[in-house]
């Protein structure tokens, strides 16, 4: 997305319309980046709530060679759901279980694919399953996803790489029975 | 990445997260046009900092109202108790004493909440309308909403807020100062809040100490000690802080990736460490600890990795030592909570956690066994000894429904001889 350069100068001077207006086409894809950290939409809508305001009282110190507000939108965001994550007030112990028999595939391919893969993403960590998210869903280029991230674009790749290669074996561990 | 890969991963991720709530661009939009937003103009940095509290505040509260009803009062309040000592363990067998009764749609509760003040109170979401909270006493009595938010106490007396602590009609008994973003702990008397510092976070230096502090209700922070280390993805969190018994259990972990890395049990009056458990990266990982609100029975979730298999949950006595295993099933265990004393843990077990039962960690058996298929939405625990579990139930678990947000849930009673008792209303976890 190319900024309008007049929007973000109205919205750095306190333009609330202006600001809506460079934020809202980001909102949904803000709110799923959210709901994968989160696992929870009321929890990711108020994340996303939160994150906007915050975005808002920002907006002034945007740099001036500013390209693109996804990024920085969608690091605040992204902060702002780690932190939620962080501050839950239950302690419950969930163990990841996979779904279905852990000893054999299920009854229809279909499903059983969709088990493999779920085996499979659990073996990732948080991180390695967001940036699969970003590019693959959200379908943001991996030096956006660095920068939501805090890494490297070359760090983007090298956790993509080793988190499909770490996929590789539980799916034709599965493939195998 | 192959293309089957590729197209097999945006069918995951679509069902795993989807499209969000309808109108949600919608309200974002119009909270932030609303007349104390639009005052936070972002050049006037003074007023931002002041508003922006005022924000936060109202994000905290918000999420308060959402999680409250689910939550865990594990760390609940009032008698002094010495829990019973478990002994060896074995897998779940009995039957369950009582069958539930069936469950009943969601009402609105209107009335006022009507038990007296001290009256111990289980703290839930209104099940149809989310941002309001209501009460019931523990005997199913008094069933009301509340006028206060706020994370409850854990008899449901007091509530914390961003900046204060409140009772049930919502005066303000004291203020707090110093919360941040990881919400402090209530001491299992109620009265104490206890915290370690600093939490992760951006800008938080590899091997940074993170210190256990305690509060009395509006006065200042007291540092009870330093237990491992913070950074961007790992800190340590609060399992149990009981003034009761002068301890509390502490669990260092990775954020990224559900990691437990250490597990200390400490003296709050002299922060001594009374025994502690490192669990190295070496094959088998630790997904969470629970504990009871004395940090005397303590447990832990382990499987091999990876692919994740035998899963076991290890309960811990006093001194640390093993005192029961549950293991051996054919799926998952998930501890959920203990009971007051200790004495009774909520087990959740099987490939999608719906073999819910109150265990009786002495013996290993099942004192009640939850209705099929439901899973555990949240545990409240009765501050007595052998008290009652208090245990929401839904047929999705403390996760999000097919709307988006975590459904409403039964909620059961549970004694310690296992008789069962379905609260009139459903709550919102």
């Amino acid at each position: 997305m190319r900024l309008e350069s007049g929007l973000v100068d109205r919205a750095r001077a306190g333009d609330l319309a202006a600001f809506e207006a460079l934020v809202s086409p980001l909102i949904e894809s803000a709110s799923q980046l959210a709901r994968a950290i989160l696992r929870d939409w009321h929890e990711a809508e108020d994340a996303v709530q939160e994150a906007t305001f915050k975005a808002w009282r920002a907006v002034a110190r945007l740099r001036d060679d500013t390209t693109s507000l996804r990024p920085w939108y969608l690091t605040i965001v992204a902060n702002e759901a780690r932190s939620r994550r962080r501050g839950r007030w239950w302690n419950v112990i969930r163990l990841a279980e996979p779904r279905g028999d852990f000893h054999g595939p299920g009854p229809e391919e279909h499903a059983s694919q969709s088990v493999d893969l779920e085996r499979a993403m659990r073996l990732l960590s948080d991180r390695e399953r967001l940036i699969l998210f970003m590019h693959y869903y959200l379908d943001l280029p991996l030096d956006e996803i660095g920068r939501v991230l805090g890494l490297s674009t070359q760090g983007v790749k090298s956790r993509m790489y080793r988190a499909t290669r770490r996929m590789r074996p539980a799916l034709r561990c599965q493939e195998g029975l | 990445m192959d293309d089957r890969l590729r197209q097999e991963l945006i069918a995951y991720f679509d069902h795993e997260v989807g499209q969000p709530p309808a109108g949600i661009r919608d309200r974002v939009l119009h909270k932030l046009a609303e007349p104390e937003v639009l005052d936070r103009d972002p050049r006037t940095h003074g007023r931002v900092m002041l508003l922006g509290r005022v924000a936060g505040a109202a994000a905290f509260v918000i999420a308060i109202a959402a999680f409250a009803g689910l939550l865990i009062l594990t760390r609940l309040h009032q008698t002094t108790t010495v829990p019973a000592r478990p002994h060896a363990s074995a897998p779940p067998t009995a039957e369950p004493t009582v069958a539930p009764t069936p469950a009943v749609g969601p009402t609105r509760v209107s009335a006022a909440f009507s038990a007296p003040d001290s009256v111990p109170a289980i703290v839930f979401g209104d099940p149809v309308d989310r941002t309001r909270k209501d009460a019931v006493a523990w005997d199913g009595s008094g069933l009301g909403r509340l006028a206060v938010d706020g994370a409850p106490n854990p008899a449901g007396t007091l509530f914390l807020t961003t900046t204060s602590v409140k009772d049930r009609q919502g005066r303000t008994l004291a203020s707090v100062a110093g919360i941040g973003k990881k919400p402090p702990t209530w001491s299992d008397d109620g009265r104490m809040l206890c915290r370690t510092t600093p939490d992760a976070g951006l800008g938080v230096a590899a091997g940074t100490p993170v210190s256990l502090q305690v509060s009395p209700l509006g006065g200042a922070w007291r540092t009870v000690g330093q237990y491992g280390t913070a950074d961007e993805n790992s800190g340590v969190d609060i399992a149990a802080c009981s003034t009761l018994n002068d301890r509390a259990v502490l669990v260092g972990r990775m954020y990224q990736g559900p990691s437990v890395r250490q597990l200390w049990v400490v003296q709050l009056s002299t922060g001594r460490v009374v025994w502690s458990r490192p669990f190295p990266s070496d094959g088998a990982t630790v997904f969470a600890v629970i504990a009871s609100h004395d940090g005397a029975s303590v447990a832990v979730g382990r499987a091999t990795c990876c692919p994740t298999s035998a899963f076991t949950t290890t309960v811990y006595g006093p001194g640390g030592e093993q005192v029961g295993m549950f293991a051996g099933h054919a799926g998952g265990y998930a501890g959920a909570a203990f009971s007051w004393d200790g004495s009774r843990m909520v087990l959740a077990a099987g490939a999608d956690e719906t073999e819910v039962t109150v265990i009786d960690v002495r013996t290993g058996t099942a004192v009640w066994r939850a209705p099929a298929g439901l899973k555990v939405a949240g545990v409240l625990v009765e501050p007595v000894a052998g008290g009652r579990l208090g245990i929401a139930l839904n047929g999705t678990g403390a996760f999000a429904g097919p709307d988006g947000y975590v459904p409403a849930a039964d909620l059961y009673l549970v004694d310690a001889g296992g008789r069962a008792r379905k609260v009139d209303t459903q709550i919102r976890p």
